[in-house]
């Protein structure tokens, strides 16, 4: 049963004086249960108002949307306790502690005992928990943000460029949480986030958008060898002599560390033998698979 | 940061309360705790000042008073006796009648008067706490905008007439307690006055009657006061707009109103809130109308008693609360 499932959602911003702006143009989005799914697209594509729908914060002009198989926004009260979401900046009251801001949301859902101090430990809070949130950096805000959508053990984990303001330290420890999560066998994590780093070294299947539409969704390592650049990466004992012996084959090749980067090829086969031929041997050939910002560009770059 | 670490302890998990965390929330407001302590100083200050002002008289300057009185007074009938325009109907009687003179008016310190003093007070009380529930109602309001947490509660619960009407019902629920705790206190503390330098006797049979209608009416304007400072916040998403559309309304719309569409006065707030905490209403002059036969205009006065006042400020109040619940259920929270 998929935990998210979207159908020709579309959405348009009408505001007073300005065009209308169509943020999720018949977004088609599925998400199965369990792991990371990672939710991709440049600036303006639709990810933060597709998040908003799903929540029932923006209302869905067409399309339906279903959360654990219940229609939203209308069964949202019966599927909310399953679900954890941080959406852009968390926000909490400034001149309240974080503690208290936590008690308060778990007090709302019927969460309390020792949850809250778990929580806080989990994101490294607790030792500022009763600073009130207005001294908090904005690492710290996101952490505490964090927190709060853990709060509920939720089944499904929405987060919305989770790592907003994070140290490198932190972005590692939340990469880790998030995998932590995706894999224990009962979290599904919808993460959406424009450090495509951290998405493919994270997420088990991504959905790219462009435009307020899906323009690709799968594993991410079918979404990549879908790609293949058809480049090869190949080292040579004797590399001047094998350039040379490319080129004049045709090949590009451009220089990649200690090896070649060859463009274009389309069977590696032809290559290695046309080296054995002139006497070059290889000590590596390797097919260069495409990266998530490759694919990324690649895919996104008319709407950019 | 791990799933295990997660998982240990067991969160006991029962059914939420909005209610109880709206409460602790408005509880723990700095500027509400504020605001609480700005109308108990208030109670306070009527208590005390009430008090300062106000003396018993002994026998002898209640003596000197009563002859002043009564000097003045006689004055009063002379100079009326030899006005040659004076009415030559006015039997003596009449003239005394028309020179009395309050014999309190001479007290250095006027004695308390119970049966007067309390129900004024009361009165002022209950619209200075309107006020302040007003504030309360939209600072309230107004909070959950400028801190973008509505958005962040609804993931919490997302049936949003409910969230709406829990924080409302919280403020209202305040707006009752202060309103109920203001009259409590003051009523005390005026028996206290009264019976220290004051007089308690020769209130009206139905005195203590009189003074509970206005203590409820007084509560019912301190909530619609919160109510529809909440409301109003809610559809402005922001305290100081919403403040500033009140004062708007209540500086420049009604005395446009006053001055220039008499026949809509019966439907001023201000009018309204007058009639309902005045005892048995007030006229509103409407404008001129001319009888047939009669050519000089007659005034036109409406009568907004203390039910229709309420039911006014009431039905007001309503539609501003509906207007916003209607749109914050509407409302694309970006």
């Amino acid at each position: 049963m998929p935990v998210i499932e979207v159908r020709g959602a579309t959405k348009t911003y009408r505001r007073r004086g300005k065009p209308a702006q169509k943020a999720v143009d018949g977004l088609d989005l599925v998400v199965e249960g369990g792991g990371v799914h990672g939710f991709l697209g440049p600036n303006g594509s639709g990810k933060t108002t597709t998040i908003r729908m799903l929540l029932g914060l923006v209302r869905a002009e067409a399309g339906e949307l279903r959360l654990f198989d219940r229609s939203v926004p209308a069964a949202l009260p019966d599927v909310i306790g399953d679900i954890g979401a941080l959406v852009e900046t968390p926000l909490f009251f400034p001149t309240f502690s974080g503690r208290r801001n936590l008690e308060l949301l778990a007090m709302t859902a019927g969460v309390e005992g020792p949850r809250v101090d778990e929580v806080l430990a989990t994101v490294g809070l607790l030792d500022r928990a009763s600073d009130n949130v207005k001294g908090y950096s904005l690492g710290m805000k996101q952490r505490l943000g964090i927190a709060a959508a853990l709060l509920k053990r939720p089944r499904l984990l929405i987060l919305d460029e989770p790592s907003n303001g994070l140290d490198p330290a932190g972005m590692v420890e939340m990469r880790e949480l998030i995998r932590s999560l995706g894999a224990d066998g009962r979290t599904t994590v919808f993460l959406s986030s424009h450090l495509l780093g951290e998405v493919q070294q994270v997420c088990d299947h991504v959905t790219i958008l462009a435009r307020g539409r899906c323009v690709v969704s799968g594993r991410v390592d079918e979404v990549l060898a879908s790609r293949q650049t058809g480049d090869l990466r190949v080292r040579l004992p004797d590399p001047d002599g094998g350039r040379v012996v490319l080129e004049q084959a045709g090949f590009t090749v451009t220089s990649m560390g200690d090896a070649w980067r060859v463009h274009g090829v389309d069977e590696p086969s032809q290559l290695n033998r046309l080296l054995a031929e002139r006497g070059h041997f290889l000590s590596e050939l390797a097919p260069i698979a495409a990266d998530l910002e490759t694919v990324f560009l690649e895919l996104t770059k008319d709407a950019s | 940061m791990s799933t295990g670490e997660l998982m240990r302890g067991e969160a006991v998990t029962r059914r939420g309360s909005l209610l109880r965390s709206e409460i602790l929330r408005l509880r723990s407001r700095r500027f509400v705790r504020l605001l609480l302590l700005l109308g108990i100083a208030g109670v306070l200050t009527a208590g005390i000042t009430s008090f300062a002002s106000h003396a018993r008289p002994d026998a002898q300057s209640l003596a000197a008073a009563k002859a002043q009185a009564a000097v003045q007074a006689q004055s009063c009938i002379d100079m009326n006796a030899n006005d040659p325009n004076r009415d030559p109907n006015a039997t003596p009687q009449d003239l005394a009648q028309m020179c009395q003179v309050d014999y309190q008016y001479f007290f250095d310190k006027t004695p308390f008067v119970l049966a007067d003093d309390l129900p004024g007070i009361a009165t002022a009380l209950a619209a200075g706490m309107a006020a302040l529930m007003f504030l309360i109602g939209t600072t309230s309001g107004g909070a959950d905008w400028a801190a973008k947490t509505m958005p962040a509660l609804l993931f919490w619960d997302p049936r949003r007439s409910r969230v709406l009407l829990t924080k409302l019902g919280v403020v209202i629920g305040l707006a009752a307690l202060v309103a109920v705790l203001t009259q409590l206190v003051w009523t005390g503390m005026a028996l206290f006055i009264a019976s220290a330098r004051g007089i308690s006797d020769g209130k009206p049979p139905d005195f203590w009657s009189q003074l509970l209608w206005l203590d409820l009416r007084g509560a019912l304007l301190v909530v619609a006061a919160s109510a529809g400072g909440y409301a109003l916040a809610s559809i402005i998403r922001n305290t100081g707009a919403a403040l500033g559309v009140a004062f708007l309304y209540l500086v420049v719309v009604e005395n446009l109103v006053r001055g220039f569409v008499l026949p809509l006065r019966p439907y001023l707030l201000g009018e309204n809130v007058a009639g309902l905490l005045t005892k048995d209403g007030i006229n509103v002059f409407t404008g001129e109308t001319f009888i047939p036969g009669n050519p000089q205009p007659q005034q036109v006065f409406v009568h907004l008693s203390n039910l229709r006042a309420g039911v006014t400020i009431t039905v007001a109040v309503a539609v501003v609360v509906l207007a916003a619940t209607l749109l914050f259920r509407r409302r694309d929270l970006t």
